[in-house]
This record gives structure tokens, sequence and C-alpha cells, in this order.
């Protein structure tokens, strides 16, 4: 097994809005290998995406990462940051929450790297693709020539009427240059653009969604990053671009040795492409594990209710197996203590109404689960009375 | 005569661009997006026929012209036996009233300022129902009390009449829409991808939904999903729909377990099953993305990204070359190669290295064209920077596909059929395909 290069331990994200705290992210722990695919999967308001902000440190006011850290395996980076920040270096790990903005935002390229659900909002819709893609390259490039590279400048190009003038003019003052154009066109050319010449002095409205996400991974593969930080990588795409798609990530992956955040509510994108899997709920991790572990060996009801509830494409008929009742709200004041499952579990049990801590599962030795079935058999004569919640959350009757 | 609800003959809905005044003035031709393009098909009273199809293929244009929600430009639909194209006012109310409409968009399709009591209501007071007050209540208790149970029914409570759609989560908005769309008692519902927007949990409450109502209520449902997951768990029969086309109608136990169509089998094939053996899955995905519907592709419109197009006879070419072959010459129709750029970049300017170099550059796969046609391809580019178009066609002219000229149809009669010229095909495809110029290999047909 490979080291791990990214730790996560205790990360808290919350929104403070005017209607009040909302934990969006609620002490998470999760250590992801070097070279791995690690998969968060959850449904929509669960915490997914902020998690992967938080790790981008991209999260905006009202939001806030409240409390936690995140280790990063860099031992180059550790020997460069030793002396100026020694709490935050731990041998070859550095806290990346520890170390000041200007660290974090020289991370973003050669560290992590992300890219985003929608393509067609992605893009400056008013500059050529080809052009936005080798920008990306000339600000990674600007930002390694400088030697003291943890502080690098890395600001990208303003655009304005006088800087498109002053460019016009003057062919020296434009930010990109050739060799990033001919670089980009060369990451154009490996994310499967058939084309890139031609295609690299063409507009975002000119490509296809599916192209488009190509190009935004292109862009995103400019600094050459450890970690990938894939955030529904193909949920606005159609199945066939789709696995067009998804090809072009696991190639990178076999041949570059990159490791992949993929966050997705598809269980079928899990399991085509992760190493191990999370499972979010509500702002928290509440089973993780190998492939097998989740998909075999799954001990939260909600891993198997998300389970039970897709249609499957191999056997056909019967019944689907939903989880009843709807995605809880974050908001903190509206939270209970026990496990935030509790009312939407058909095995809800008294001692659910404390909180469970992370159990072992029965599974790999990564396998764990937050739910108290990992260590007792569910009792009928402890359950929880079918009505017990009725009061505090919405009528919701299902056959 | 089959016991089929709703007929659909010939029906084309083409959309028309630069159509303004303005464009007239200037005798602008206006450009036809042929959206939906001569369907065909029936659905048999109580049935779910799925239409299944990525993002752009017409899918939900033709559950907006089945409703005559759009007029079609073109073709028939009967419903229960008339043609409800040619229906009245009086008529098209009362099909109005047998045929509903649940959207997918449960967020833009209620409105923001009405109860969700009066959206359901609603149509009740258009239609004047109960039409038939023999009873000593007044017609509106009747209403609310009919509103109640509907809720009641798509699993809300009655005591939510008050309130507004914001209140309720998107699953539940989409059992408002349910609500709404069987207040009137429909025979027929069109259901838009009714839980594409929705999580996967919540989406498995609707499904089951919607299978209760159908059996408690016969309902006849038309069912448009870009999820074949979805369609395969509810639907009896599946029509493949790929730029406007049907390409393949079956039941849904033939399409999932012996798909015909070349397109069929490749969007299976590239769902991501859930298991964990799915890594090691061999997926052939498809290559290039949907042609634009502006000017569909001659013949058979899925050629341009078929994994299996017919060679012509004689020629003597790998599957993958022949592909590739055919993309560099539909290039060269469409005087697509601009070699101005490419000039530049490589940094330089004899023509006869250049065709070497474009062929490297153009041909995508790590594929080495076999002579001759290696040269011919070299030759025709060699033309085509020299701007002799038409030599550079005739270079490539015998490289032609039977799929390019005639279209392949849909066979008649049979349960299970599929257009392509790779399976049996009706005979007036077959009269076509023996006129026409190009003979396909050996082997088909």
């Amino acid at each position: 097994m490979s080291e791990p290069i990214l730790k996560i331990s205790d990360l808290s994200t919350s929104f403070f809005t005017n209607e009040g705290q909302i934990n969006a992210v609620d002490s998470i722990s999760l250590s992801i290998d070097q070279g791995e695919v690690f998969g968060i999967v959850g449904e929509s308001g669960s915490g997914k995406s902020v998690t992967a902000l938080s790790l981008m440190d991209l999260v905006e006011s009202p939001g806030e990462i409240t409390s936690g850290s995140i280790s990063y395996r860099n031992a180059e980076l550790a020997d460069t940051l030793r002396e100026e920040y020694p709490d935050a270096v731990d041998g070859a790990f550095v806290d990346i929450l520890s170390v000041p903005e200007s660290v974090r935002r020289s991370l973003r390229g050669p560290s992590f790297s992300m890219i985003f659900q929608d393509p067609e909002s992605s893009f400056n819709p008013s500059v050529t693709v080809g052009e936005q893609v080798a920008e990306a390259v000339e600000v990674q490039r600007r930002a390694r020539s400088n030697p003291r590279s943890t502080h690098a400048k890395t600001r990208g190009v303003e655009y304005s009427l006088s800087g498109y003038l002053t460019s016009a003019v003057l062919p020296s003052k434009r930010f990109v240059t050739t060799e990033s154009k001919e670089r980009a066109i060369e990451l154009l050319e490996m994310v499967g653009i058939p084309d890139p010449i031609k295609r690299a002095n063409e507009y975002p409205h000119q490509y296809s969604g599916g192209m488009l996400q190509r190009a935004m991974i292109a862009q995103a593969l400019a600094g050459e990053p450890d970690i990938l930080i894939a955030d529904e990588p193909t949920t606005a795409l159609d199945v066939t671009i789709q696995a067009q798609v998804l090809d072009i990530l696991s190639e990178l992956q076999e041949d570059v040795g990159m490791t992949i955040l993929l966050i997705t509510h598809n269980l079928g994108v899990v399991a085509r492409m992760c190493d191990r899997v999370g499972v979010m709920y509500a702002g928290e991790i509440v089973e993780q594990g190998t492939l097998e572990d989740i998909f075999e060996h799954n001990i939260h009801p909600y891993t198997a209710g998300l389970m039970g509830s897709i249609p499957a494409l191999d056997n056909v008929g019967g019944r689907l197996h939903p989880i009843e009742g709807n995605v809880p709200s974050l908001l903190d004041s509206e939270m209970r203590d026990g496990c935030y499952f509790a009312d939407r579990c058909p095995k809800a049990m008294e001692e659910c109404l404390t909180k469970p801590q992370a159990f072992d599962g029965p599974g790999s030795e990564d396998h764990a689960a937050m739910c108290y079935l990992a260590t007792h058999e569910y009792e009928e004569e402890q359950a929880l009375p079918d009505t017990y919640f009725d009061s505090s959350t919405e009528v919701m009757t299902d056959d | 005569m089959t016991n089929s609800l709703v007929e659909v003959r010939n029906l084309q809905k083409y959309f028309y661009e630069q159509d303004s005044l303005v464009d007239r003035l200037l005798r602008t031709d206006p450009v036809a997006v042929k959206a939906v393009d001569g369907l065909e098909f029936e659905i048999e009273q109580g049935e779910t026929l799925g239409l299944v199809g990525e993002s752009g293929c017409g899918k939900s244009t033709t559950g907006e012209t089945v409703l005559r929600l759009q007029e079609a430009t073109e073709g028939e639909v009967y419903f229960d036996g008339s043609n409800i194209y040619d229906m009245n006012r009086t008529e098209l109310k009362e099909f109005r009233r047998r045929a509903a409409i649940v959207f997918q968009d449960p967020f833009s399709s209620l409105d923001p300022r009405m109860t969700i009591g009066e959206t359901v209501k609603q149509p009740l007071d258009v239609h004047d129902w109960p039409q038939d007050n023999n009873h000593d209540t007044s017609k509106d208790e009747q209403k609310t009390e009919r509103v109640k149970d509907l809720l009641n029914r798509v699993g809300l409570s009655g005591d939510q009449f008050d309130r507004y759609p914001h209140e309720f989560s998107g699953g539940q908005r989409q059992r408002i829409g349910i609500a709404r769309a069987l207040a009137l008692d429909p025979d027929f519902v069109v259901l838009d991808e009714p839980t594409s927007a929705l999580d996967v949990s919540v989406q498995a409450q609707i499904l089951n939904l919607l299978d209760d109502l159908q059996s408690e209520f016969g309902l006849t449902y038309l069912l448009i999903s870009h999820d074949l997951s979805v369609i395969r768990h509810i639907c009896d029969r599946v029509a493949v729909m790929y730029l406007g086309e049907i390409v393949e109608v079956a039941s849904s136990q033939d399409i999932f377990s012996d798909p015909q169509h070349p397109y069929t089998k490749a969007l299976l094939e590239s769902v991501p099953r859930v298991t964990i053996t799915e890594r090691e899955r061999d997926i052939k995905t498809l290559s290039g993305d949907v042609p634009s519907p502006r000017n569909p592709p001659s013949g058979c419109r899925f050629r341009t990204r078929c994994p299996s197009v017919i060679p012509p006879a004689n020629s003597n070419i790998e599957q993958e070359a022949y592909r590739e072959l055919l993309s560099i010459r539909n290039r060269i129709r469409s005087r697509d190669i601009d070699l101005s750029d490419t000039q530049e970049f490589l940094e330089m300017d004899e023509t006869e290295d250049l065709a070497d170099r474009v062929i490297e550059t153009m041909v995508t796969t790590e594929l080495t064209f076999s002579e001759p046609h290696r040269s011919r391809v070299r030759e025709a580019i060699a033309a085509a920077l020299e701007d002799d178009w038409e030599e550079a066609e005739s270079l490539l002219s015998e490289y032609e596909s039977i799929c390019e000229h005639v279209s392949p149809a849909l066979q008649e009669g049979r349960d299970h059929c599929a257009a392509c010229h790779l399976v049996e095909q009706p005979p007036a495809v077959v009269d076509a395909v023996a006129d026409s110029p190009v003979s396909p290999q050996d082997g088909y047909e």
C-alpha cells in the first residue's frame, strides 16, 4: 500500500447566514493515498462540494473553515517552510490550514487542481479556449520560474479594454507567450480534443459540453497537479460522453500516477473509477472503505438505502427500496444531537439518539462506519417507535 | 386493429432559425432545425412507452407535439382513434382532460404565487369539474375534497393545501406536479424526465409512486428520460431516439438483452454499472459528439459516430481505419481543412511534407493506414492544400458507404425493429440499396 498524500482530520466548514449557522461539513476525517482515486458520494446538500472547496481553500464568505487540519505530503514544500512555520510542518507533511494564504495560493495548480461541474459556466465566453488554457499554463510557468515558489505571484491576466489595446499594439505585452500556447495545444491533444490546433482558436460556445469538459481538464492539468479534485465532472454530460470523459480521467491517473478526489452522486461512476469511497450524509462521512466494503459489506443503513434506490440495468422489475423522507436541513439550531440519519433510518434504535462514533467495519482495514450497527446487531425491542420523529419533521407518508 | 391509445404517424417538428422579419427582408433563407423528423410509434392502452436518447435528440419536443402543446410541422397524432391536429376547440378541450403532462423541473413548473392547493385545483376549474353536479355539496367543496384526496394519494398531506411551493423539497414538488396531472383523471400522461432533477433516494420514491398510480388508475404513460436504468425499471416498451429519429423500438426486455442498433448498444454499454467488477468492464466509447440537427448527416444519421459503418465492396480496409478515413473525407467535403493555423504552428511551408504532418495531426487514433489507402489519403490532402477540392473529393470517392446513401428504416409490423443496414431492412430500403451506386461489402445483406 502506498503512502497517504493527503490527510484530513476533523475538518469542519460552516456558513454563517442570516438564518443561522449551517454546518455544511461536520468534522470529517479521511486520508487519500498517493495515486489512488478516492470517491465521495452523497446526495445534493450533503456537503460534498463544500469539502472540495475547503481543500482548494475556495470557501467564500459567509462560509469559513472552522476547525481541523489538512495535511499534505510534499517533502520539498516541507523543507522550505520548516523554518518559517515550524508548527505547520510535521515530517514531510504540511498542514495547509496553518500556513498563510499566499502559500496556499501557490499550491493551487502544482499541488491541487480542480475541475468543476458545469463546464459551460466555468469558461469565459469572450476568450478562445486555447487562450484560456494557455493562460493557466502561463500562470504556472511564471510561478515555477520564481525560485521562492511558495510565495510566487500567480496572478492571472486582467481583461480590460486598455489591456486589450496595449497587447494589440505591443505583442510583447501579451500575457500568453507562444510556448505556453504550444503547451496548451499539447494539453488539449492529451485530453482527446480532435484537431487541437484548430479547436484552440475557437470560443467556448463553439464547443459541445463534453469537449468543454475536456478543455477544463486540460486547464486543470496545466500545473501538473499532484491531486486533482473533480467535482461532479460528468453530471452535465450524456452517458456516451460521460464514458469518454471517465476514460480520459482514468488514463491520466494511470499514466501520470495522479491522485484524484472524485465527487459524485452517481454510484455507477464511483464503481467505474474509485479505489476507495466515502459516503457523505448531512455533512458527515457516515461510511468509508474500499469499493468492496461499501458495495458488498456496507453497514450504515444510509449506504444500504442508496444502493437500494438505484434501478439496476441488469436485473429488471421489482420495487425499489427508497429511503423515506428528505435530506435534513443543516442548520445548526435544527440538528439533533444523535445520529443525523435516525429520522429516516429503518433501523433506528434508542442508542441512535446519542451520536455514534466511527466504528471499524467488518470489511478491509480502512472500513469504518458511523453507526451502532457496526458493533452490534439490530434488535427490534430496542427500536424507536415509527412515529418518534414525526412531531419534529415534515409529515411524509409513503407506501 | 390493435387497441392503441396513441398512434403517431410521420410526426415532424422543425424549428426555423433566421426567420425573423429582418431576415425575410434581407431574403436570408430560413434554416430548419429538424428537432423531430418523421416519428412513427404507437402506445397501447395501459402500457408505458419509454423514449430514451441523449440531450438534443428531440425527446421533449416529441412529448410536447404528441400533446399538441406545440404545433407539429407535419404528421398526425391519433388519440383514441381521432387525430388531435384535426380537432376543434371543444374536442381539443376534451382531449386535454384525458391527456396530461408532468414536467422535468419541479422548481420552475409550479407557480410560486399560488398555493399548492390552487395549483392542483386549477385544472378542475378550467374544465368545470365535476360536470354532473347531483351531490348536495357545492362544486367548490367537492373540488377541495378532490384536491385533498389527490395530495394524499401522491404522498403529501391534505393539510398542506395552503402552503406555497417554496416550502417543499424537489421530490415533494414533483409529487405536486403529479397530483396536478392526475386531477382530471386522465387516461394518458406524458412524463418528461420526471426524476432527472432529483436525488437517487427521492427518485426511487417517485418511480414507485408512478408505478402504483399506473396500476391503480390504469394510466398509459409516455416516459421521456435520458436515464436508461429508469427506463428499464418502469417501461414495457422502449423507443431509442437519435437526432430526431427513432432508431430502435422493442420491448424493454429485448432492448436491454438483445439490442440491435449500434447506437443502442453503445448507449447501453456506456452506462456505468453499480457493481464492484465495473472497473474491469471494457467499454468501447463512442467517438465524437452528436452532429447538429441543422444539417444532419445524409443517409443514416448515426454513421458519423457509428462503430460499424459498412465499407464499400472490395475496399479491403479495416473498420477503424475506414472510420478515420471517412472523417477526413467529411472534412474535405465541408472544405474544413484550414491550414493557415497548422502551417504557422508547425513553421513549415512545403506542401509535400505538410500533407504527412496533417495526416498525423488529423488522425486521432494511433493507427497507420495500410497501403494503398495511405497514399490516397495523402494525395487527397495534398490536393486540398492546393485548393483543388474537387480533385481531393474524387480521390476519396470510392470509399463511399451505403450508410451515407440510403437511410435505413424501421421494419413494419414487428415487435423489435431497428433502423440499421446491419439488420434486415424493409423492401423499400432493400430496393434503394440495390439501386444505389455503392454496393456494400460482402457479408452484409
